[in-house]
């Protein structure tokens, strides 16, 4: 080992790529052992991540290799860097050069190490690296580490074994990404890297087999895990239990990752393996569990620019003492010291103390303005200090930082940002607030929608009085027209539907919801306004022929309305053959009468003109007129019961027709006495298990605002679970 | 996760085929330009977000940056859709003549490493019937498909003869598995195929269809674009195999009749970049018609793309399948 903790571990490589001017696909150039080649192929075509537009990326691959002696098993870590090479193939296309590192798993067991690592040994070798093949990795540092919630949701996931993949990190550099995947690992038993596989860029229309990717879609079957915020976790048995773990306030990162590094057996992703997995997590994050071995002394870190700030963040100093040490660091330091003192803000007390070091540092102005990524600094203290949803609690801070003169432009400007959102802006509640409000709106709507539903669907105590009266809308407005000037018919009829609900009119301009008329002309008024016939019943007169200057023959040219009805006149024709009918308009039979014009004309009974005498030549010939009444479908039912009536009883009036029409609709319509004792009037509301339903409805949503209520003003019930460790 | 594209979900799986550098997926991001330079309603949607983005930034890279798309490293799946004007049903005796019903076909486009149409790397250890794991899946793709755009290269056949190297191996594999599945029809492949004579712009293909007497422009082509109609695109596909470079490119055409159903088979002679119009003329110009020039190690782009024979195949292919889907064998 080396004097700064790294030790050299042996490797294999092979180089993939295409030589210049190439007709061929890519393939591998070279490779340092012979028997290693086809399991590099193997390798490429087994992981393929699809064509790549931004290099260098690193692929991450298990090796399993078997002995054909002995049959004995290896495991293998192979870590794969494509770069561009200065190569054309032969339609000019450049050519991307994969550099496949092989290394035996055995030496990592003893030296745990991370990616970034291995990353960074081998990218400094040439392209063909010459023997011996060996490299100086340090061993992995389990302080270096600092998952956010990305991190913590991708581990949960791949512990129980899903694939993952990045999404939201296109501007992420590589080393970045590779970082992720390292702080993901780390948070999971060592011995899985045998299996794992991961890619800092994938292709989102490739289908590859990839654990832990990125891309811009993730494809489908593979759980999406957004970048910098995480993933909902599924709540199975593993990895909502170890994702509820890893979110546990108490846990302590360093001494969790230095332990799991520690569990080098190799493990694999699969089912019979999970149990064990998870038993390994289960232990790494006990506090100091009886049963639980005493973790490994990792070594040293084999880089350290600033050791004793590391070293203090390890052994749990307060935000105060690392706020203090950051003040006080040198320009170099300053990076540092500004991680250890992030890595120790997790509860809303460490971020109300960093808000106060921020007040009393003056935002650390002096140390962090020599820095050549000052704003991303700020942006990082102010972020750690100032949540959304903790407004209440940093306002007074936060007016503070603004009134001060020394307060930095950057700080100024992000704080401003942050007091910008108010208070209808949902997202910037606090989470039990939030909580609260979602509850009860909850509450309400399923309580109001359960009683509306268990109306419409449960019939009420009223159905016999609906089914002897229908009900109708309201006081809905229908039109009355009569065409047959039979006042005592359309009074029935208005009062009919004034007891059905309705308000009968003759006024309205519109179509007619209602027609009273003579058959057969009634007929086609109503098919026209789309009318059904609902009565058909004798109008009690007759026509009458009026022959101009009194009695005689059967006059030569009668008049006749135009509807008039086509079998009478045919038997006019057949018994007085020289006698001629000439169908006329109303208005222009009537003008004709009252000229004098007119020889003769056929006219309803009652009808008298001055000149003309009625006659009985054609009595016999003239039937009883037909009243025809039509009307909606909808109303129907409620006229049918009148119109029968009238078809029983005949069209009789005294002269008070409104009056008579009352009388008749009453007996018409009055219920039997067996029914009289059930039946309820129209208007009433229905009572009973519907009020009950209405009742039961309104006091569980009081109890659901109730329980609202109480969860805003007892916060504690959701403390700790709710709150998630802020990216830093 | 990327949205499950149910609208518009691809009925129809067509698969790329060609060798290493013929133009695959050049052809596919010059598809949605050559749609836009036709004066009909067709167009390309994709039917999943990371379908619809190759889309915009091939189409991009192609028509802004003149930018060839890198050589594929490993199997892409596009899905997208073909919307275009109907047919009007014509009238017959017992029915007027319809509306026309709006042309909808999802596809479902396989682009492959030309590579792996080869016989594969000799030292891999697998056994003789073991294919590495991406031809295995190329494999099982290409069964799944039910169309085939066969990319003829015929600058790569000149140069060096290859073609039927990557065509032979998976057509005898995919002939296997499919029997094997029984899903042959008359002891063939049911697959339609396009086949497409590339690279039409390059002057040693224009030049040996005009000494064909094959070419003729379209009579409605604004810029008078020379063309190979597709009648002639097999005479044009037989006499460039006559100059390939090992002479076996006959046993591609020969190949391609005894797989596939001879009239499941067309040819089209196709061209991604098109020809080179001056912005002045904006007209052919046989003196000066060269779009693709080299310049250092590179190959630049000059003007502005006009895809020619990049849609009907594709076109052809939708409606074949589309048909097919409506008759089943």
């Amino acid at each position: 080992m080396n004097g700064d903790g790294a030790r050299r571990i042996g490797f294999e490589w092979a180089l993939e790529g295409k030589e210049h001017g190439s007709y061929d696909e890519y393939g591998l150039l070279r490779w340092s052992a012979e028997r290693l080649a086809h399991v590099f192929d193997k390798l490429r075509a087994r992981y393929a991540a699809g064509t790549p537009s931004e290099l260098p990326q690193v692929t991450i691959v298990p090796a399993g290799l078997e002995d054909k002696d002995t049959g004995e098993q290896s495991h293998n870590v192979v870590l794969a860097i494509h770069t561009w090479s200065d190569n054309r193939d032969f339609t000019g296309r450049k050519v991307a050069y994969t550099r496949w590192f092989f290394v035996p798993y055995h030496q990592l067991q003893d030296h745990p190490v991370s990616y970034q690592a291995l990353y960074a040994a081998f990218d400094a070798l040439p392209p063909t690296p010459e023997p011996p093949l060996t490299v100086a990795v340090p061993a992995l540092d389990p302080r270096a580490v600092m998952p956010g919630p990305d991190a913590l949701a991708a581990a949960a996931l791949l512990a129980s074994g899903q694939q993952v993949c990045l999404v939201g990190a296109d501007g992420v550099p590589m080393a970045q990404r590779l970082r992720f995947v390292d702080t993901v690992m780390a948070l999971l038993p060592y011995g899985l890297r045998t299996r794992f596989s991961a890619a800092t860029w994938t292709s989102s229309t490739t289908k590859h087999r990839i654990k832990l990717s990125f891309a811009r879609y993730a494809p489908e079957g593979v759980q999406a895990v957004q970048w910098g915020q995480g993933a909902d976790i599924p709540q199975d048995e593993y990895s909502a239990k170890y994702h509820r773990i890893l979110r546990n306030r108490d846990v302590d990162y360093p001494d969790l990752i230095g332990w799991l590094a520690g569990r080098t057996e190799p493990l694999s992703f699969n089912d019979g393996d999970r149990p064990r997995v998870f038993d390994l997590l289960h232990q790494s994050a006990s506090p100091s569990p009886p049963t639980r071995p005493a973790p490994k002394p990792t070594p040293a870190p084999a880089v350290s620019r600033a050791p004793e700030v590391v070293e203090a963040a390890h052994q749990g100093p307060t935000v105060a003492v690392l706020a203090r040490k950051l003040a006080g660091a040198s320009r170099k330091d300053t990076g540092p010291a500004l991680d250890a003192l992030l890595a120790v803000v997790w509860t809303p007390s460490d971020r109300e103390a960093l808000a106060d070091a921020l007040f009393t540092y003056t935002c650390f102005h002096h140390v962090i303005d020599q820095q050549d990524d000052r704003d991303h600094l700020y942006e990082r203290l102010v972020s750690a200090a100032f949540q959304p949803d903790e407004q209440s609690m940093w306002k007074g801070k936060c007016r503070a930082l603004l009134r001060a003169n020394s307060t930095p432009k950057t700080v100024r400007r992000l704080l401003k940002g942050l007091s910008r959102q108010q208070w209808w802006q949902f997202g910037t509640w606090a989470r039990r607030h939030r909580l609260a409000c979602t509850v009860g709106v909850l509450v309400f709507a399923v309580a109001f929608a359960s009683a509306a539903t268990l109306r419409l669907l449960l019939p009420g105590d009223d159905a016999p009085a609906q089914q002897a009266l229908p009900l109708p809308p309201p006081q809905k407005v229908v039109l009355v027209r009569d065409a047959a000037a039979q006042p005592y018919v359309t009074e029935v009829v208005k009062e009919a539907l004034r007891r059905a609900g309705y308000q009968p009119d003759a006024q309205v301009q519109g179509a007619p919801s209602v027609l009273i008329g003579y058959d057969p002309a009634a007929y086609d008024d109503m098919n026209a306004a789309g009318l059904t016939p609902v009565g058909d019943f004798p109008s009690s007169t007759r026509d009458v022929l009026l022959v101009r200057g009194g009695e005689g023959d059967i006059p030569k040219n009668i008049l006749v309305r135009k509807t008039f009805s086509k079998d009478v006149e045919k038997r006019i024709r057949e018994l007085y053959p020289e006698s001629h009918l000439i169908r006329v308009p109303d208005s222009e039979l009537t003008e004709s009468l009252i000229k004098r014009d007119a020889e003769a004309a056929i006219v309803s009974d009652g009808v008298a003109a001055q000149g003309y005498t009625a006659s009985d030549g054609l009595r016999d010939l003239l039937p009883e007129r037909r009243i025809v009444v039509g009307a909606d479908s909808a109303l129907k039912s409620a006229l049918e019961p009148a119109m029968d009536g009238l078809k029983k009883e005949g069209v009789t009036s005294s002269g008070n027709s409104q009056a008579d029409a009352k009388a008749f609709v009453d007996r018409i319509y009055s219920p039997a006495p067996a029914l009289a004792s059930s039946a309820k009037p129209v208007s009433e509301p229905p009572r009973g298990s519907g009020d009950l339903i209405l009742i039961t409805s309104v006091v569980a949503a009081v109890a659901g605002l109730a329980g609202a209520v109480l969860l805003v003003w007892r916060p504690s019930r959701f403390k700790g679970s709710l709150i998630g460790r802020p990216r830093v | 996760m990327q949205p499950d594209p149910k609208p518009g979900r691809p009925a129809h799986d067509i698969a790329m085929w060609g060798a290493p550098g013929s133009g695959k997926t050049t052809l596919l991001a010059a598809l949605d330009i050559a749609l836009m330079r036709r004066d009909d309603d067709w167009r390309i949607v994709g039917s999943d977000p990371a379908s619809s983005e190759f889309l915009i930034e091939r189409t991009n890279a192609l028509s802004s940056g003149k930018v060839f798309p890198e050589a594929s490293q490993g199997l892409e799946h596009y899905h997208w859709t073909l919307y275009g004007p109907g047919e009007r049903h014509r009238r017959r005796w017992w029915r007027k003549a319809g509306r026309p019903e709006p042309f909808e076909v999802g596809i479902g486009m396989i682009d492959a490493p030309g590579g792996l149409f080869s016989a594969g790397p000799r030292r891999l250890d697998y056994g003789p019937d073991v294919l590495d794991d991406l031809r295995e899946r190329m494999l099982n793709d290409l069964v799944k498909s039910r169309g085939i755009v066969f990319l003829f290269d015929p600058i790569r056949e000149f140069e060096r003869g290859d073609a039927f190297d990557h065509l032979h191996p998976p057509l005898k594999r995919l002939t296997e598995r499919m029997r094997d599945l029984g899903r042959l029809t008359g002891g063939r492949l049911p697959h339609h195929v396009a086949v497409c004579v590339t690279k039409f712009d390059d002057p040693r293909v224009l030049e040996t269809a005009e000494k064909m007497h094959l070419l003729a422009p379209e009579p409605d082509d604004p810029y008078g674009f020379p063309r190979v109609s597709d009648d002639d695109a097999q005479d044009l596909f037989r006499q460039l195999c006559d100059l390939s470079a090992n002479g076996n490119a006959d046993m591609v055409l020969n190949a391609l009749g005894r797989y596939f159903h001879p009239d499941r088979v067309r040819f089209f002679v196709t061209s991604s970049i098109g020809f080179y119009v001056h912005p002045q003329t904006r007209a052919f110009d046989w003196h000066d018609y060269q779009n693709l020039l080299p310049e250092d190690d590179d190959l630049r782009i000059r003007g502005p793309i006009h895809p020619i024979n990049v849609v009907e195949p594709m076109l052809w292919l939708g409606r074949r399948l589309a048909a097919d889907k409506e008759t089943p064998r």
